[in-house]
Parts: C-alpha cells; structure tokens; sequence
C-alpha cells in the first residue's frame, strides 16, 4: 500500500483523476443538432405565397392542438449545429432572426431579433423532442411561429 | 503477630485441606490468637457469602458432554484442506493484480459519482427567465404537456387584442 501514496503514486493517482473529470465534462458539455421553423398560420385555406408549403401533418395537428389556426405553411426549415458553450445565429427570414447560446446544463439561451432589433431573450432547458416556440400574431389574423426542436446532442 | 504461613493456613482449615495434626495446631492458634480468631472470622464470612452469592450454572447436558463438546471443537480444523487452498489462491491472486482491482474499483466509483451528477438536474435547469428587450413588446409563456410544446407568445402592447387570440385551452400550463 506504500506505494499508493508515495510522492510519484499521488502524482499519477491525481492526474488519473484529473483526466477522468474532463472526460467526464467533455461528454458532459453538448453540442446540439437542432432543426428551426420558420411557419405561418392562417384560417385561409390558400397559401399567402404559392412557395411555401403545408407543414407535415403530424407538425400540423400539434399546431392545432395547441393554437386556433386552421392551415400552417412552412416558410423556412433551418438544419444547424450549435457547439458546446458557443453562439449560432440563424437568419429564418429576412426580418427575423435567432441566435442560440448553448449554455452550462441542458439549457440554451435563445434571442430573437425581429428588423436586426432584439425583441426576446429566453433561457430555457432544451429537451430532445421538445418543440420551443416563439410566435406571436399578425395582420389578417394570422401568425408567426419560429420552433426550435433539438434533433440530437452529443 | 501471625505470619504469612500461619495466614495461609487458616485458608487451608477453612477449606479442609489440613491434616488432623496441622488442623489441631490451626484450631489451637484460633482459641489462643485473638488476631488468627479474627482473620479466621473474616475469612469464614467471606467464604460465606461467595458461596452464597455465586450464580449458578446450569448445564443442560451431563459434565462429560459437556467437555467433549468443548474438545471436539477445539481439535476439529474449522476448514477443509480444499477450502484453505482456495483461500490461500484467492488471495494470492488479489495480491497479485491488487493495483489493477484497486483502480478499476476507484474509476468505476469516479463514473458512477459522474454519471449521477449529470443526471441530477439542478432547480435552475426547470426555470425559464424571458426578457423582453421593449417596452411595446408583451409576452406570456405556456407548455402543452401532451404535445410536448413550449410557447413563447410574444405580443404588440399597442394592441391589447393581440395577447387574447389565443384560444383557451384547459391542457395549457400558463407560465
């Protein structure tokens, strides 16, 4: 047992554990694969612009589940990764924006500018298959949905 | 003065094991010595009362079993040879790779401590802070649980019909 704790057995004792807790961190600190909407709602059965389409209708009933609207049309999906401890922005449109901060934890901080102004600030936990949204309404009785699903951490 | 020898034998009488001469000289000394009578009276009475007081064990067996019992356990080898072969073994072997058990039992430790610190969520992992960076700008914030849905509605002060478009829902967590 004397060399357990001998000057050189701490040493190595120290670094083994050393190395363990940045592993340990390493996989603890995520990097978030997330997939972002940018979707509008209408009681209008008409698309606003023949190029956005339906939503999927699974995406579809969620929505109605949740909100009045009776169509959902699909503007801008968004596939991107946001790095352990650092900031992505992602433009949805040409007004809107969001920039996501993945912080300590499972949470991330979320801001969004709408004409380059930031108008939100959210810090949230973030859980897989869990849909954020931000979304507020319009002209014509309409709204606007940006949802941030993250699709995989590692 | 009686000395030492003489104390022990009043001992001796008092516990019969004096010849008739030795005794007939003990019992003289005890009527001639006032300091052998008192020794001898002391002695009596303690005797007295450890005989009286002493508990009393009884055996459930006969004397012989008893013994026999105590002696068997004594002789028999409490392990086979095969058993003391396997100990000896064993532990030979944890000897011999005892640095390696030693550190995978601590890394083992270390990765559960870890993996349990990183499943305990912290109360501020549930707590969501919104800001709103205007002062025209309202927002509310609800969850559906069932569609597993959280909503930051964000709103235009200026039109206070903006904030009641949502339909109500009863499954609405408002937060």
């Amino acid at each position: 047992m004397k060399s357990y704790f001998s000057k050189n057995g701490l040493w190595q004792w120290g670094c083994f554990f050393i190395a363990l807790l940045l592993l340990t961190s390493i996989a603890y600190a995520a990097n978030l694969k997330l997939e972002i909407y940018l979707i509008w709602g209408t009681n209008d059965e008409k698309s606003p612009d023949p190029k956005y389409k339906r939503v999927d209708s699974e995406l579809e009933k969620k929505l109605k589940n949740v909100f009045k609207w009776n169509h959902y049309y699909e503007i801008k999906r968004i596939k991107g990764d946001v790095r352990s401890r650092s900031t992505k922005k992602f433009e949805v449109s040409d007004k809107c924006a969001v920039e996501i901060t993945e912080m300590e934890g499972p949470r991330v901080e979320v801001k969004l500018y709408g004409e380059g102004k930031l108008i939100n600030k959210t810090i949230k936990s973030l859980t897989k298959g869990e849909f954020f949204t931000l979304a507020g309404d319009d002209k014509n009785e309409t709204a606007w949905f940006v949802i941030i699903k993250l699709l995989e951490e590692n | 003065m009686i000395t030492q020898e003489q104390k022990l034998k009043l001992q001796a009488y008092l516990d019969g094991e004096l010849g008739w001469f030795e005794a007939r000289k003990i019992r003289k000394l005890i009527a001639t010595d006032r300091e052998a009578e008192q020794l001898f009276n002391e002695l009596k009475a303690i005797r007295k009362l450890t005989r009286q007081n002493e508990p009393e064990y009884r055996l459930n067996m006969s004397r012989e079993q008893y013994w026999s019992k105590i002696e068997r356990a004594i002789t028999t080898d409490p392990l086979t040879q095969e058993q003391e072969s396997l100990l000896t073994h064993l532990s030979a072997l944890f000897l011999m790779y005892q640095r390696a058990v030693v550190s995978v039992a601590v890394a083992i430790l270390v990765l559960l401590t870890g993996y349990f610190i990183i499943n305990s969520k912290p109360v501020e992992d549930y707590l969501v802070i919104i800001e709103n960076t205007s002062e025209e700008i309202g927002s509310f914030s609800f969850r559906s649980q069932s569609e597993n849905m959280f909503v930051v509605w964000i709103y235009n002060k200026d039109n206070p019909e903006a904030s009641n478009s949502l339909p109500y829902n009863d499954e609405l967590m408002f937060q």
